[in-house]
């Protein structure tokens, strides 16, 4: 029986780690339309509904009224088929219901990309040996990896060497930094643009092919480093550099939006760290122009009307824009308190409305697989741009699309990022 | 070092604070010519007097009020408070007062209390004298809280309590009075705010408060025939708690039973539980298991009570479980 | 009579009973300009109860009052500007302002302290006075207490042991005929609530609430047999709270008539007039001069004192070894 997930990647709510299960409008065996009401979740605390994307029968709910599901989790299924009778009931009930029948499962397979289970002591053991949990196969209650597990997969890689460890991991998709991923594959930074944090890749993230590791930073004066503005592009590389090395990440495919685009140029051209790779979303740096009036109104807006008004430059189509992501933004900017922050730095990397950095050599002395994806409708630094790219480079003009790709187009910006990432071998 | 019972500790302890300081002195229901329901004060309105070990009304509000006053002016009250399940009637006092002159008054004033009592069930006592509410109490800042289970731990930390600058509710537990063990003598104390551990151990840590410590450590027994080694850990200091003893515990073991005989839900076991996981989570390889009440109440005939209290078998039961 | 205040001492009384009106109108000013904080509880027209009363007192012995407490603190001695500074929050307020309002204390001046728990004040001074026995210090604990607090089952507890064991607390029962909105007629089946204090073995009288003269007979008597080791005593004093409730209070309960006559017999007038014959009116007019000076003196500087910082260092640890 085809199955299809239920997510909230669409619905909105891009700065919120999780968002609150509020009612489901259809129970498992129900039949649902395309377009019918299905779920309701809370995202930014508004209500945002969630419809049914096909006809189909609600076969499984895994996340049940007030439960917190994480942004990106799927939250049931629609099948092509009237589920029988019993087998859709919630997950979550069966586990309250028999916690001791599920425990006593004592082999147990994971799906492939479905995420570890393991004791946090195990977790930690794990990422200091560099071992993929997702080879190691659980003997606790409901197959969770305990460090006896740890200790004999320890033990089978001593007699078998490189029989366990593989490059093709399959690592949990982190947006946290997360040395321990960092140790075992080459992972892929995302930098994020101006004004934004690292939340932006959220939608593209979890399309990402297993085995692609991420590490989103947020910029200086953005997110969590608001209280640490910088001044300019060369100040942004180096604190970056800096955290990477904290980090542990020696090398890294650099993945760049708009001024985060320039910061990986900038970081590349820094030279601290071995770049595999570089992906480029309407990056800054190859030119003069940029809208400065957005830059500005991007600092300054005070009101969701405003800062609606703005982003709705950003995109090709205002449309694309998830419902609520405005008053998400804005919550977010009143949160990490960086009005003031993000003013300074558009002052200081965009004098008299003009990008104060040019990073075309460094582009062009880039000896990596190099793509350069640009929006025709980039409203905010003109596709125009593009043209300045070495020849070396990928180029890729997207029709009916703006700034964003990340927000626009998910699933084609992450599979633009895996080409590049897999095109180094 | 003397063979002595527990209350005859708790005694000792009193009479020799008793002697050693004038602004000491105890008040409650029943403790001086009867010398106490549970014989803790003993002889003490002989050696001290009717106005230094007082008997009171059945007026537990306005004795406690009163100790917090009395002991911002110069003594160092000790009142009884004859069953925990009578604590309700003693958190005005608690919440509203003792807990928050040291800081709203800006240290003009220091409030050396002790509130004695004794919870716990298994005497067949009923639903309204058998409850152990120490979370209740616990969860109020400002106040200390201290529940020893050996005599030794309670001579040592009634003398400690006593001399504290701040209040302290002492919990006894009415099973642990007729217990009898090794106790040093003369004037040695117990610092309020460490644990003690009782018995060593490699595979899991079991945290134990109260008379839930002697249930831990027949559960240890039977987890050695089991083949595991148990450490017990006893949690004599409710609040101000002893975080590094866990840890520690915890980095040798990598599995923790907690051990409360209060309520589950909102309860001391569940502060123990959190606070495992904010200061030692990447040690933990399984779960935290919690023994305690159920949220019920206690029910009078023997084979219902026994059926709910926590018990040796149910911790050992909870510590195999979570070595799975 | 036995225990009338001296000329001089009546003055003081005065002068202390204008500090406050001056205090509680001045508070009712800002509170319309929008600049307390919280709900304030004003004692305009039962001044004469907590000055008198407090009056009776020496330095060392001790005080709790209610949330409505302003003339207990300045009757026991403390200053108007750590006051003032407290009611406004300020870091130079007795209490740094912590406390705000209806809980100040200043340990040295023997005000353990405001308390907004109704009813809770009681039991606080009986404390007090048991410690004062055991000790043997020859104070006396004073608890000035409400006829909504007289409601509470802790005042029956409290006042027992006080009579069981003759303990040195004099309750001063302020009757003021309302517990919030409710009128005294309506909590108790007794108007004269000093009655009960036969149940307690403890004499009792009943005072003109607003004759400070009369409230300080009664009251010192009450503590000098307190003193010599006889037991607790209680004085009910009549009064009325014109004000309302507090600043919250959005009134219509009360009688336009009945506030019209308490403020005909309003204390400062009771007070003026009984001194009037004895001291000659340059000095009242001169003391009343001086007692608007110092309130607006302390509201000046109070207003402009510095606010608390809040750091969450070793003093709000309340496990601290510190203390």
């Amino acid at each position: 029986m085809a199955t299809h997930p239920i997510s909230i990647d669409s619905a909105g709510g891009e700065y919120m780690e999780a968002v609150l299960v509020v009612a489901w409008a259809a129970k498992p065996g129900d039949p649902v339309k395309a377009g019918d009401l299905i779920v309701t979740v809370e995202t930014a605390k508004a209500a945002t509904e969630i419809e049914a994307d096909r006809d189909g029968w609600l076969a499984d709910i895994f996340f049940t009224e007030g439960q917190e599901a994480p942004v990106g989790a799927v939250l049931g299924t629609i099948a092509d088929e009237k589920p029988a009778v019993g087998q859709a009931a919630p997950v979550a009930t069966i586990a309250a219901a028999d916690p001791l029948a599920a425990a006593n499962a004592s082999s147990f397979v994971r799906q492939s990309g479905a995420r570890a289970i393991a004791s946090p002591l195990a977790r930690r053991l794990a990422a200091a040996a560099g071992l993929d949990l997702s080879t190691v196969a659980g003997s606790g209650p409901r197959g969770r990896i305990k460090k006896r597990d740890i200790d004999a997969a320890l033990a089978a890689r001593s007699d078998a060497p490189g029989g366990i460890l593989t490059a093709q991991a399959a690592c949990p998709a982190s947006l946290a930094a997360a040395p321990a991923t960092a140790r075992q594959t080459v992972p892929t930074l995302l930098i994020h643009g101006f004004g934004a944090d690292r939340s932006v890749w959220r939608q593209v993230v979890p399309l990402l092919e297993p085995g692609i590791a991420t590490i989103s930073l947020d910029l200086p004066g953005h997110g969590a480093e608001a209280a640490r503005p910088a001044k300019d592009i060369e100040e942004i590389a180096f604190t970056l550099s800096d955290r990477l090395e904290a980090m542990g990440v020696q090398d890294a495919h650099l993945v760049g939006h708009s001024l985060g685009g320039a910061a990986a140029l900038a970081l590349a051209r820094f030279g601290r760290l071995t770049v595999r790779s570089v992906t480029l979303f309407a990056p800054g740096g190859l030119g003069p122009e940029i809208n400065a009036g957005f830059i500005g109104g991007l600092a300054r807006a005070t009101s969701v009307q405003a800062l609606e008004r703005w982003l709705a430059v950003m995109v090709g189509d205002p449309a694309a824009l998830p419902a609520g992501y405005a008053q998400a933004a804005l919550r977010q900017i009143d949160r990490t308190g960086n009005r003031g922050a993000l003013a300074a730095m558009a002052e200081t990397l965009f004098p008299d409305g003009t990008q104060g950095f040019d990073l075309t050599t460094a582009l062009a002395e880039l000896g990596v697989p190099t793509r350069l994806v640009w929006g025709k409708l980039d409203r905010v630094i003109p596709a125009a741009h593009a043209a300045r790219a070495p020849a070396f480079a990928a180029v890729h003009l997207l029709d009916g699309i703006g700034h964003v790709p990340q927000i626009e187009a998910p699933a084609l910006t992450a599979r633009l990022i895996a080409e590049t990432v897999r095109s180094c071998g | 070092m003397a063979m002595m019972r527990y209350a005859e500790a708790l005694n000792a302890a009193l009479r020799e604070e008793m002697q050693a300081d004038p602004s000491v002195f105890l008040f409650g229901e029943d403790i001086g010519r009867y010398g106490g329901v549970f014989k803790a004060t003993k002889g003490l309105m002989e050696e001290f007097g009717e106005k230094r070990v007082r008997d009171t009304p059945i007026s537990e509000q306005a004795l406690t009020a009163m100790a917090v006053t009395a002991a911002m002016t110069g003594t160092r009250p000790v009142l009884e408070i004859m069953y925990a399940d009578f604590m309700p009637l003693t958190l005005d006092a608690l919440v509203n007062q003792a807990s928050i002159y040291n800081y709203v008054w800006n240290g003009q004033v220091k409030m050396p209390f002790v509130l004695r009592t004794q919870g716990g069930g298994g005497a067949g006592a009923g639903a309204q004298h058998s409850k152990a509410l120490d979370s209740m109490v616990a969860h109020i800042p400002g106040i200390k809280v201290v529940a020893p289970s050996t005599p030794a731990d309670a001579k040592g930390m009634l003398k400690a309590a006593i001399r504290d600058s701040q209040p302290v509710v002492f919990l006894e537990h009415k099973l642990l009075y007729n217990t009898r063990g090794e106790v040093p003598e003369g004037d040695v104390t117990v610092p309020l705010g460490k644990a003690g551990i009782l018995r060593e151990g490699s595979d899991i840590s079991i945290f134990a408060t109260s008379k839930m410590v002697v249930e831990a450590s027949k559960a240890a027994d039977l987890l050695a025939m089991d083949g595991v080694s148990a450490e017990i850990v006893d949690l004599r200091s409710l609040r101000p708690l002893d975080i590094d003893a866990i840890v520690a515990s915890i980095a040798k073991t990598h599995h923790a039973v907690v051990v409360n005989e209060g309520w589950r839900f909102c309860g001391y076991a569940a502060e123990l539980s959190a606070t495992i996981m904010d200061h030692a989570f990447d040690e933990l390889d399984a779960p935290v298991a919690r023994v305690t009440l159920p949220d019920m109440p206690i029910p009078y005939s023997e084979p219902l009570e026994t059926a709910m209290l926590p018990s040796a078998e149910k911790i050992r039961a909870a510590a195999l479980k979570t070595l799975k | 009579m036995k225990n009338t205040p001296s000329v001089e001492q009546q003055l003081e009384i005065y002068r202390r009973m204008l500090l406050v009106r001056h205090l509680e109108e001045r508070l009712g000013a800002l509170h319309k300009e929008g600049r307390t904080r919280g709900p304030i509880h004003r004692c305009d027209g039962q001044e004469a109860v907590g000055v008198a009363a407090t009056a009776a007192l020496e330095t060392g012995d001790k005080v709790a009052t209610t949330h409505r407490g302003h003339a207990v603190y300045i009757g026991k001695g403390m200053a108007m500007r750590p006051v003032v500074a407290e009611i406004f929050g300020r870091a130079t307020g007795a209490c740094g302002g912590r406390a705000g309002h209806m809980l100040v204390a200043d340990a040295e001046k023997g005000v353990i302290g405001g308390n907004a728990i109704v009813g809770a004040g009681i039991p606080a001074a009986t404390g007090m006075a048991l410690s004062m026995q055991i000790l043997g210090t020859g104070n006396v604990a004073m608890c000035i207490f409400g006829d909504g607090a007289a409601q509470t089952g802790i005042c029956h507890e409290a006042m027992n042991m006080a009579g069981l064991w003759k303990l040195p607390v004099v309750f001063v029962l302020e009757h003021n005929q309302f517990g919030l909105t409710v009128p005294s007629d309506v909590q108790s089946p007794v108007a004269d609530l000093s009655i009960r204090a036969a149940g307690y073995a403890m004499p009792a009288e009943i005072v003109d609430g607003n004759d400070a003269v009369a409230v300080y007979r009664a009251v010192s008597a009450m503590v000098e047999r307190a003193r010599r080791g006889e037991g607790p005593g209680m004085v009910e004093c009549k009064t009325y709270r014109v004000e309302g409730f507090s600043t919250s209070d959005m009134g219509g309960y009360q009688k336009p008539e009945d506030i019209a006559a308490w403020k005909a017999r309003d204390p400062l007038l009771v007070s003026r007039k009984a001194l009037s014959g004895k001291v000659d009116e340059a000095r009242l007019a001169a003391i009343e001069a001086a007692a608007k000076a110092e309130t607006d003196e302390a509201f000046e500087a109070a207003l402009s004192d510095p606010m608390p910082e809040f750091a969450v260092d070793e003093a709000c640890n309340p496990y601290s070894e510190a203390h």
